[in-house]
């Protein structure tokens, strides 16, 4: 027997809320130093997929196994960057302090240097140190997403988790963002979910589309039928990076 | 008077601090609707024959777990439930106060506060719960700031999120009943709001507007007093009106 060389291991898995089913005879395998993008349209279980992996969901069926173990037991092992829309910007906390609260919990620093060295490197890391002391509700909204990613790097965790990384940010930090996460992804899984389409398909390693059902493409190209299973209406699809085509009528 | 003034130096830590989380964790509703609830506790104390701070604390505290608790798992639908709890409170002391024969004590003190009534032994009891509350602070600052914040990243990150979050709201209940001699606990809202949110308009950090906060709610508790002493005024009324009075001029300064 090896180690499991998989970061996740997912196996016919369902969840449901309620009567309503939003992830059905879900597999997924995703091997440690894979740079894998969720793409799907909303309402298509991403959230949900993420939600299940964090531990913070059960499924009603199937297993799930991250790092090996139970997701609860090792989410702290994660680095997670939520959905923009989520918070509260009136909230008083600096980028320092909010990159500080990666550092709490079971990730823990005993040290105040090393608590102060990984707030740093995490800072640098993502273009932030300089504005390290202004309060999150003065920032645009990529250094924002800047902030919020330092705060998931800061205990340098075995595998990143971006739910909608790009969405509502200038498109500027669009590129900047996939720049950080290659860089990152030499040392560490990276697990993306995502609408940009375009830039994604030249960093992504796989694609997993998510409707329901899952998808996976191993290789990170796109195919139509993903795009059609991800996007029932090509209208919503702004197509610039990968070939164009007419859509079949739907 | 003496003991006056150092009830409110006491009130002032624990409003300005708790206060705080009130406001950055928009839960006033919640503070409301236990404050007001604890006039089932004034109540049912006088009916029962029990010291009434004690009896309320521990009706409080009751009333902070339910709360704590469901508004934690259901974040969307307690809000129903706070207005129906607060209403169940006040009708629980009406209840009991009718029930109960004879002497009631001055009801209206409970309602609107009179720091005069304020004694060395009630100060020793505030200190003591200063001195508690400054100090699970100062330990987990950080936590519960984490959880105030974004709670599922600190359910991930290991974080006990849901006892902080219940021992927060029992915190903040204590912090009400012990406010209530002062204040009353009809007008005992404001305290844990205004001054937080004023200190909110001019400093960034939760840390910064804690001090300022509880230097404010001092000033107005000071000036409060120092106008209801000289126009022979309802203390607890003064001191809401003159914090009142300085919520809206701060709304036209700061940012």
């Amino acid at each position: 027997m090896t180690l499991p060389e998989y970061v996740i291991e997912i196996e016919d898995l369902s969840f449901a809320y309620g009567n309503r089913p939003i992830l059905e005879g879900i597999n997924l395998r995703v091997k440690e130093r894979d740079f894998l993008a969720i793409i799907g349209p909303n309402g298509g279980g991403k959230t949900t997929l993420v939600r299940l992996i964090l531990g913070l969901l059960t499924p009603q069926k199937g297993t799930i196994r991250v790092f090996g173990e139970r997701p609860c037991n090792v989410s702290h092992r994660i680095g997670y960057l939520p959905q923009g829309q989520d918070f509260n910007l009136s909230f008083p906390i600096t980028v320092y302090e909010l990159a500080g609260l990666g550092l709490l919990g079971k990730a823990r620093k005993n040290s105040d240097t090393d608590k102060r060295e990984a707030i740093e490197w995490a800072l640098e890391l993502v273009g932030m140190w300089e504005k390290r002391y202004e309060p999150i509700g003065r920032l645009s909204g990529g250094q924002r997403q800047r902030a919020f990613i330092a705060r998931a790097i800061a205990s340098s965790p075995q595998m990143l988790l971006l739910d909608e990384p790009t969405s509502n940010v200038d498109p500027e930090f669009q590129v900047d963002l996939y720049q950080i996460l290659k860089e990152l992804n030499k040392k560490i899984t990276v697990v993306v979910v995502t609408h940009d389409i375009g830039v994604i398909s030249s960093y992504v390693r796989s694609v997993a589309c998510v409707n329901r059902t899952l998808a996976l493409h191993e290789e990170g190209k796109i195919t139509e039928e993903m795009l059609k299973m991800a996007y029932p209406c090509p209208v919503d699809l702004i197509a610039h990076g990968i070939p164009h085509r007419v859509f079949h009528k739907h | 008077m003496r003991q006056a003034v150092v009830a409110s130096v006491l009130i002032s830590i624990l409003c300005g601090t708790l206060g705080s989380y009130v406001v950055v964790n928009r839960i006033a509703f919640i503070s409301g609707g236990i404050a007001h609830a604890a006039y089932g506790g004034v109540g049912l104390s006088l009916f029962l024959g029990i010291p009434v701070l004690f009896g309320t604390s521990i009706f409080c505290l009751i009333t902070a777990l339910i709360v704590g608790i469901l508004s934690f798992e259901e974040r969307s639908r307690a809000d129903s439930l706070i207005g129906v709890l607060w209403a169940v409170g006040m009708a629980v002391g009406t209840f009991f106060l009718d029930m109960t024969p004879g002497y009631k004590g001055d009801v209206l003190s409970y309602l609107f506060g009179n720091i005069l009534l304020v004694s060395r032994v009630d100060n020793i009891a505030l200190l003591i719960l200063d001195i508690l509350v400054v100090t699970l602070l100062a330990i987990y600052f950080k936590e519960f700031m984490a959880i105030s914040f974004d709670r599922d990243f600190s359910r991930i990150i290991g974080i006990p999120a849901k006892t902080l979050y219940v021992t927060l709201i029992c915190l903040i209940a204590i912090g009400i009943v012990a406010t209530i001699k002062i204040v009353g606990l009809l007008l005992v809202v404001a305290l844990f709001t205004i001054p937080p949110y004023i200190a909110g308009r001019f400093v960034f950090t939760l840390g910064k507007i804690m001090v300022l906060s509880v230097l404010l709610t001092l000033f107005f508790c000071i000036l409060g007093l120092h106008i209801s002493f000289t126009f022979n005024l309802p203390t607890g009324a003064t001191i809401i009106l003159v914090s009142s009075l300085a919520f809206t001029v701060s709304r036209f300064i700061g940012r």
